[in-house]
């Protein structure tokens, strides 16, 4: 591997300043996707910048309806958290299809996001639930929706110097479920060939108030999920049947435009992708019933 | 004592405690650590290669180029058929990951940043990737001259050599009764084509060598190899030593898998450490051991005629080995699988022929099953497809057609010990082959499949081995026998455990080094147990005649009346009168001093006529069966094993704990290669040379329900009837899974692994899926 220097800032404006002064350098949270680009010598980055010693970046808190990780918050963490498992159990159920306990027990929820790969698990379910990225960085904080924020093949919306330091996911109302789905063409460690998050709330009538579902790897190669609202499906409104879930199963297929490599063609994924929604939504149905809502017709 | 016993492994505390001694962890003092720099082309000359900035670079001891190799001081070409791979490259490079250069240097980190300093020019040529592609008569030569070994092995002499196509390394043919006459006398005749594609052995090991040049020109090395003999001659070659001064040591092996086989780093350690004049350690990294060996890539084309009432008249077959850049062990290899095409059945008229064809990949090597599971993949799946085609039950024309005591193979020679049909009704009895399978609806479909298979054993081979009772009684087992994990220390314990009536923790069993282990050819092949078996049974024995006689005096008896019982010899009877073996020591020498050896040799014989491949290719021969039910989600193409059967004869199962172990190794491995596992090569280039996206199985990937049965149909020659165990339980795995595929959905896949979109593709009748 290419030498490097290791810096261990205190602080994030330390760090900030640290990326700010070193053109080549990166940040690291976890290293389980960086430490292999530099190994294979796709990245050669003079200094590595460790958020390890910045406090408060692994905490989970809860306020005004949302819950808020800091940036180096494991899958592991993420996976086992109690309230993680009560709040968006999805995002739990999402950390837990993530590699191997090795992977998930180093690699966090910041670090997955900024590599950007379009092979994802955690993307999706973030999308699906609204989730917002906070940025800290020389101008100050902001706050960017993650669709935003993964831009495109091994891109995220981060400026120079700019750090991510934590993520906010919106509570779901209790009428909801919400399902995640990892569709793998090799061992359950690998990569997803197809991830899938599915989102339903019903009303207080039954039907469907709202709806979203959000796929990895069907953007060709983009970090950015794709996904299909309950506008955008016409399903809002109307009871969750199969026609209805038919209906959305279509609307992802026909805007799905998959990448070809050596976990599936095309051609495969966009198949994968009516069938993945149709059993993410019928799931989340099932859910649904299962916990006493009100029924939609099947 | 304790023959049929679960000993636990001798070595189980160590290797669970981390401290167990492997190559990658040896040091010597003032060792260097080396790195390879590799081809980055697949195919071309090297027209310049200038070293000068990696050698300048501090920290750098030797940088090891074509200019070390060509002084006329050594042979610099290795190979154990043909003497086709330079130690680095002197005029070609033939894959990429192809040697070009090595440095040695006072950190790994150093040696592997001069790497980037080199600077080579190379004329780059077309690049063969498929031995289709390498037998057209327009295609270049990649390798313009060939030299066989000169000390080559006895069975070898029934291959071909460079001959049959362009671009080959070797030709196996086996002709047997008239096969255009046998076609002209079927009622059917199948015709198919079935592909294998390159796959890792996987060792969790890596390849690595430690090597040091004495002053005198002795080479000591230290490597995780599997056949330290055979090293040894080639290092004694190329370095032009005597045998007697060079010491291959191989201690503790994390996994072989036949990937550890031959030589492969040693000869890199060794010319480094020798220019150097310092001892140098060679670890391969991941990706380099993807660049070191594989499993060969195999097409098989397959023609059967079949009689009505479903008997097998005649058999055609052509194989095209997928050799690599180099030949490595490929052309014994693609004979194996060569008279093995003609499968476990009795096939009068036989015409098999299998080519090892050169093209621009890793070469390949040994792996676990030695070109068997690849030509099973498409011999059983055949069978299923004649079956449907005859509306015969699968197991019924199997077990109509399949060899057994006293039956000709192939190649001629009356088979014993292969209890096939034991094995094929065992299989089916636990899958529960006569009902129907539980369809659970909606878009799973469930089916259950079978296959069996056969396997030789390289042959001739010698064993020997040394047996050593010290004076306080424990024994002493010198042995060439590599422990890779597959148990052979605790195995040839209990052997001699049980020929000496002492308990297994009396015994150590020496690691395999030349200077001190008598000769042993190589720990492959699953020979272990039956070769070295009996030769530590034959030194055990002489030591116990010894004992015996030794006791007969002491005890005023007869030898005839001397009984030996836990360390203790006794008149039989009269346990009373029990003297123990350091007593007996002390009797014999006066003091506690000395000690009594045994001697154990085991040669086995064997050859095949070139032209007929008539003769005796195997001294025992592996059998075995694997039924599996699966379940196909028919949205997906994906394709889950719930439960696989594994049938294999052991002879006699010396601890069945380790068998079992070795058969359950096998299937999982079997299964990796089966649904995911490829070396996919795009643009003339590896695509996946990690294990992110070279993908193999995990535990979660083992069935549920996976039964492993082990048959005792002793064999004449087996040390207490055993024969072994590594290997036949691998290649019935993805025939049998591909059947059940078949059966389940009607879909067949012909050619590995069986993906989930292969699977989709053609359920929704598309001819190609992708993955």
């Amino acid at each position: 591997m290419h030498r490097f220097s290791l810096l261990q800032p205190a602080s994030l404006d330390e760090a900030s300043a640290f990326l700010v002064a070193h053109e080549e350098s990166r940040v690291i949270a976890g290293g389980t996707a960086l430490v292999i680009l530099m190994k294979e010598g796709l990245l050669q980055p003079s200094h590595l910048i460790s958020l390890r010693r910045i406090p408060g970046l692994t905490a989970v808190d809860e306020r005004d309806g949302t819950v808020a990780f800091g940036s180096m918050v494991t899958q592991h963490a993420l996976e086992v958290s109690p309230r993680v498992r009560a709040r968006v159990p999805v995002l739990a159920a999402a950390a837990s299809k993530v590699g191997n306990i090795r992977v998930r027990t180093i690699s966090t929820i910041g670090g997955s996001l900024c590599e950007g790969d379009y092979q994802s698990d955690l993307s999706p379910a973030l999308a699906c639930l609204g989730a917002r990225v906070l940025v800290h960085g020389p101008v100050g904080p902001r706050t960017v929706p993650v669709l935003e924020f993964l831009r495109d093949a091994y891109e995220v919306d981060l400026g120079n110097g700019e750090i991510v330091v934590g993520i906010e996911v919106p509570i779901p109302p209790p009428n909801t479920a919400a399902v995640y789905l990892k569709h793998v063409t090799g061992p359950v460690t690998d990569r997803p060939c197809l991830g899938v998050a599915a989102l339903v709330t019903l009303g207080r009538d039954g039907t469907c108030e709202d709806l979203g579902v959000a796929l990895s790897s069907v953007r060709g190669v983009s970090s950015r999920p794709l996904v299909i609202t309950a506008a955008a499906s016409g399903i809002k409104g109307r009871r969750l049947d199969n026609g209805a879930i038919d209906a959305v199963a279509d609307a992802a297929y026909a805007k799905a435009d998959p990448p070809s490599d050596l976990r599936a063609s095309s051609w495969y994924r966009k198949e994968m992708t009516r069938v993945f929604v149709r059993r993410a939504l019928a799931a989340a149905r099932a859910r649904l019933q299962r916990d006493g809502h009100r029924q939609p017709d099947a | 004592m304790g023959i049929g016993v679960s000993t636990p492994r001798l070595e189980n505390l160590e290797k669970i405690t981390g401290r167990i001694l492997y190559t990658v962890n040896m040091e010597l003092p003032g060792m260097l650590h080396a790195r390879v720099l590799r081809s980055p082309i697949p195919h071309g000359r090297v027209r310049r290669i200038d070293a000068s900035r990696a050698e300048a670079l501090p920290g750098i001891r030797c940088v090891l180029t074509r200019d070390d190799l060509t002084r006329g001081d050594i042979d610099p070409y290795f190979g154990p058929v043909i003497r086709d791979q330079p130690i680095v490259a002197i005029d070609k490079v033939r894959y990429v990951g192809d040697a070009v250069a090595a440095v040695a240097a006072d950190t790994e980190q150093i040696a592997e940043e001069a790497l980037r300093l080199f600077e080579v020019e190379y004329e780059e040529l077309a690049p063969l990737m498929d031995p289709l592609e390498s037998i057209r008569e327009t295609a270049p030569l990649i390798h313009e001259t060939l030299h066989p070994a000169e000390v080559g092995f006895a069975d070898v002499k029934s291959l071909k050599i460079g001959e049959g196509y362009r671009n080959s390394a070797s030709h196996f043919q086996l002709r047997r009764g008239d096969v255009e006459a046998g076609f002209r006398t079927a009622d059917l005749i199948m015709e198919d084509e079935y592909y294998v594609p390159v796959v890792q052995h996987a060792a969790l090991e890596p390849h690595a060598a430690l090597a040091q040049v004495h002053a005198d020109g002795r080479i000591e090395v230290w490597s995780c190899t599997q056949n330290p003999s055979v090293v040894r001659e080639q290092l004694a070659t190329i370095f032009r030593t005597p045998l007697s001064k060079v010491r291959v040591v191989a201690p503790y092996v994390g996994g072989g898998y036949g990937a550890k086989t031959y030589p492969k780093l040693e000869p890199l350690a060794v010319a480094l450490a020798r220019k150097a004049g310092r001892a140098v350690r060679v670890i391969a990294s991941r990706e380099d051991v993807f660049y070191t060996v594989t499993r060969h890539a195999v097409r098989t084309r397959l023609k059967t005629g079949v009689a009505a009432d479903g008997r097998l008249v005649a058999r055609q077959s052509v194989l095209f080995f997928d050799k690599g850049a180099y030949a490595d062990i490929g052309p014994r290899t693609s004979k194996n699988g060569g008279y093995s095409s003609g499968g476990p059945y009795r096939i009068p008229n036989l015409k098999l022929d299998s080519y090892a064809i050169y093209t621009n990949k890793t070469p390949g090597g040994a792996y676990r099953g030695f070109g068997v599971p690849q030509v099973c993949w498409a011999y059983e799946q055949q069978m299923d497809q004649i079956a449907e085609r005859l509306g015969i039950d699968p197991l019924a024309l199997r077990l109509q057609n399949v060899v057994g005591e006293g039956d000709a193979f192939a190649t001629g020679e009356i088979l014993h010990a292969v209890p096939l049909r034991e094995a094929l009704l065992r299989a089916a009895e636990a899958i529960r082959w006569s009902e129907p399978p539980a369809q659970p609806g909606g878009h799973r479909l469930r089916g259950k499949g079978l296959a069996c298979m056969i396997k030789s054993t390289m042959t001739p081979t010698v064993s020997s081995a040394a047996v050593k009772m010290e004076e306080d009684g424990s024994i002493t087992v010198l042995t060439g026998t590599v422990e890779i994990g597959q148990g052979s220390d605790t195995v040839l314990a209990q052997v001699a455990a049980d020929v000496l009536a002492v308990p297994v923790d009396r015994i150590h069993v020496v690691h395999s080094d030349t200077a001190v282990t008598p000769y042993d050819q190589s720990t492959s092949s699953s020979r272990s147990t039956f070769s070295m078996g009996n030769a530590v049974r034959q030194a055990a024995g002489e030591i116990r005649d010894q004992l015996v006689q030794l006791a007969a005096r002491q005890l005023e008896i007869a030898p005839q009346d001397v009984a030996l019982k836990d360390g203790h010899a006794f008149p039989k009877g009269v346990l009373a009168r029990r003297i123990s073996y350091d007593a007996i020591f002390r009797g014999h020498f006066g003091m506690a001093v000395g000690s009594i050896m045994g001697r154990g040799l085991f040669k086995t014989d064997g050859g095949l006529d070139p032209e007929t491949g008539q003769g005796k290719a195997s001294a025992f021969w592996f059998s075995g069966a694997g039924a599996c039910e699966v379940e196909v989600d028919t949205e997906t193409g994906a394709v889950s094993v719930l439960k696989y059967v594994g049938v294999v004869n052991a002879g006699k199962v010396i601890n069945p704990l380790l068998a079992r172990g070795q058969v359950e190794g096998s299937i999982v491995c079997a299964l990796g290669h089966t649904f995911f596992e490829e070396m996919v090569y795009q643009e003339g280039a590896l695509a996946n040379p990690n294990f992110m996206d070279y993908r193999l199985p995990t535990a979660c990937e083992i069935p549920r329900e996976l039964e492993v049965i082990l048959l005792e149909d002793g064999h004449r020659d087996g040390p207490y009837g055993a024969i072994g165990v590594g290997e036949p339980a691998v290649a019935p795995v993805a025939p049998a899974v591909g059947n059940a595929l078949a059966r389940a959905t009607g879909v067949r896949i012909f050619d590995l692994p069986i993906t989930p979109e292969k699977v989709l593709a053609r359920l929704n009748g598309r001819r190609e899926g992708r993955g």
